[in-house]
């Protein structure tokens, strides 16, 4: 008999980086199945941004294993990793401020029309790049300032634009950092409607100090405090795990 | 009204094109041989904005480039009497795989360091012209003889030694390449540069191998001034080390400067503008320079996005 598995869309196997002398990530297992939204939540300096970014390809690791969708991706620079479907949104919102929203997400969909022009599917089925840009201006809200230059949005709509720049990549997994910070209530709120939308044929990674908006979004949490892994549960057993209460929710 | 904008676009630069042709009814003699020339630097310019102006990369060396085709065209001319087309293709090919050598290494730095870099490499051209002398000419140069004068093309006798026959010779090119780089700037290709020069860490994280897209703009913008120094060398006849100095390099990007980075007509008019501006000022005093400098400063301190630039920003939104 052969054992069902489930699928695992992205696994690291004994994951290390230092910077100098302090181990920013060490020995990281996990593990993440696809079509999920993981949480991952932990103290400042747990090493979750690092921790991303070794998936992302932003910092090389120094040892370990990284296997996307069966592939083993520990040496490739983040380009590659990002046209095998990666995409990662920053802590600090890292958009193009001195091109139209247009354009902004324009640059994400050329990539796709790239990868896709390379597949065989027939041309009429593929979007062509107005499409595309248009789809995820209204999808994340922004069809109303496609003219307008980036540096000209207010704070939020800057952080929605470079989720609709991501989103026009398709990306298959979708890493966002921080995404909340500085939004506001009603801002969290509507974003949450969006990633609920968005969700359907995509993986995500959720960094965020906002407990209540991971709690709410995701399937597991996996908490990380001092570069490792504390404790992955749902977000029930999480509440109820006395190790992360501890180390993070306060004594 | 994007499709508008396209159109007005397209319309202005073809207009600026056709003035150009239909200056030299105009002026008198003495402009014909001036404007030939400042159209052939203007597409030296025109290729330093490729990198500087749409990729952001600042070279301190295009007169390597420069120098570059003025060579590769005009020493088999001296030397072993090729015809002037072949010498010409030979200058553009010679031009594209000195920028790949060259960009291959220069674009493993970035910033300042790519400055000195560029500046190290267009400085070992410069001292290799005149250590070379033998076959160079060094700093006196070569004159190139009278065969490379004229030439037969299609059937058609092209004579060189006429101002008519250069001038539309220069605006050919110029308009070629014009036209080549509008193309360009509004396609695909011109969205990756603009996206490495807005934020290239971005443009990596979206899947573009950004290194790629440097190195493909670099070898665009050496062949384009390549291929206007060996016009430049052919149309004039004349070979030097002085095409090689660090003075080009600075020219290339004054010229882009001045007249707008990052627009397609800007180096062209910057061009125009320097050339008249010291024209004007050394016909009236010795310290030419010096009012030629004020000039400039005025010109940063109130558009300092270059002329076409500022007028983008400020009213023309649709210009490329």
């Amino acid at each position: 008999m052969v054992a069902l598995v489930a699928v695992s869309l992205l696994s690291t196997r004994k994951l290390n980086r230092r910077f100098g002398g302090i181990v920013a990530v060490k020995d990281v297992d996990f593990s993440l199945e696809q079509g999920e939204i993981r949480g991952i939540i932990g103290p400042n300096g747990a090493g979750k941004t690092t921790f991303v970014n070794l998936l992302s390809g932003c910092f090389a690791s120094d040892s370990g294993q990284i296997v996307f969708q069966g592939v083993d991706i520990t040496g490739q620079p983040a380009w590659k990793r990002a046209r095998l479907g990666i995409a990662y949104t920053f802590q600090i919102t890292s958009i193009y401020p001195g091109l139209t929203v247009f354009e902004n997400v324009a640059i994400g969909a050329q990539v796709r029309i790239r990868q896709s022009s390379k597949s065989k599917a027939s041309p009429d089925e593929k979007p062509g790049l107005e499409e595309i840009v248009d789809n995820c201006l209204r999808l994340t809200g922004l069809d109303r300032s496609r003219t307008r230059l980036a540096a000209e949005l207010a704070y939020g709509h800057q952080r929605l634009l470079e989720i609709a720049v991501n989103l026009a990549v398709d990306p298959v997994l979708l890493i966002l950092d921080e995404p909340t910070q500085g939004l506001s209530v009603d801002e969290i709120e509507e974003f949450t409607g969006l990633l609920k939308c968005i969700r359907s044929n995509r993986t995500l990674i959720l960094i965020d100090h906002n407990l209540p908006f991971v709690m709410n979004l995701a399937d597991r949490v996996t908490v990380m405090d001092q570069g490792g892994i504390l404790a992955e549960n749902d977000p029930k057993g999480i509440q109820r795990d006395v190790r992360v209460k501890t180390a993070y929710l306060g004594e | 009204m994007m499709e508008n904008s396209g159109k007005r676009s397209l319309a202005l630069h073809i207009g600026v094109l056709a003035l150009l042709s239909l200056l030299p009814f105009i002026l008198p003699d003495y402009h014909h041989l001036t404007i030939t020339r400042i159209m052939i630097l203007a597409m030296f310019a025109l290729g330093y904005n490729v990198l500087f102006g749409y990729v952001g990369l600042l070279s301190l060396g295009h007169a390597m480039f420069f120098a570059c085709g003025l060579y590769a065209a005009g020493l088999p001319v001296y030397h072993l009497g090729w015809e002037v087309p072949l010498a010409f293709l030979f200058a553009v090919v010679i031009s594209a795989l000195a920028a790949a050598l060259i960009g291959a290494i220069a674009l493993r730095t970035q910033g300042v360091a790519f400055m000195i870099v560029t500046l190290m490499f267009s400085q070992v051209a410069y001292l290799a012209t005149l250590y070379f002398s033998n076959v160079t000419g060094g700093d006196e140069g070569l004159v190139l003889p009278e065969h490379a004068r004229r030439f037969e093309i299609l059937g058609m006798l092209v004579d060189l030694t006429s101002p008519q026959v250069r001038y539309y010779t220069a605006l050919g090119l110029l308009s070629a390449s014009a036209l080549i780089v509008y193309r360009w700037v509004n396609s695909g290709l011109g969205r990756e540069w603009v996206a490495v020069r807005e934020n290239e860490s971005r443009t990596g994280m979206l899947g573009y191998n950004t290194f790629l897209i440097k190195l493909k703009a670099m070898v665009i913008s050496g062949t384009l001034s390549g291929s206007a120094g060996a016009a430049y060398g052919l149309l004039f006849a004349y070979i030097g080390s002085t095409f090689a100095s660090i003075q080009y390099s600075i020219d290339a990007l004054l010229f882009t400067l001045l007249g707008g980075a990052g627009t397609v007509l800007g180096p062209i008019l910057g061009s125009f503008i320097m050339f008249y501006l010291i024209d004007f000022f050394s016909g009236h005093t010795t310290a030419y320079l010096l009012a030629t400098g004020v000039v400039l400063i005025l010109l940063i301190m109130y558009f300092p996005l270059g002329v076409l630039g500022t007028l983008r920003k400020r009213w023309l939104h649709w210009l490329p």
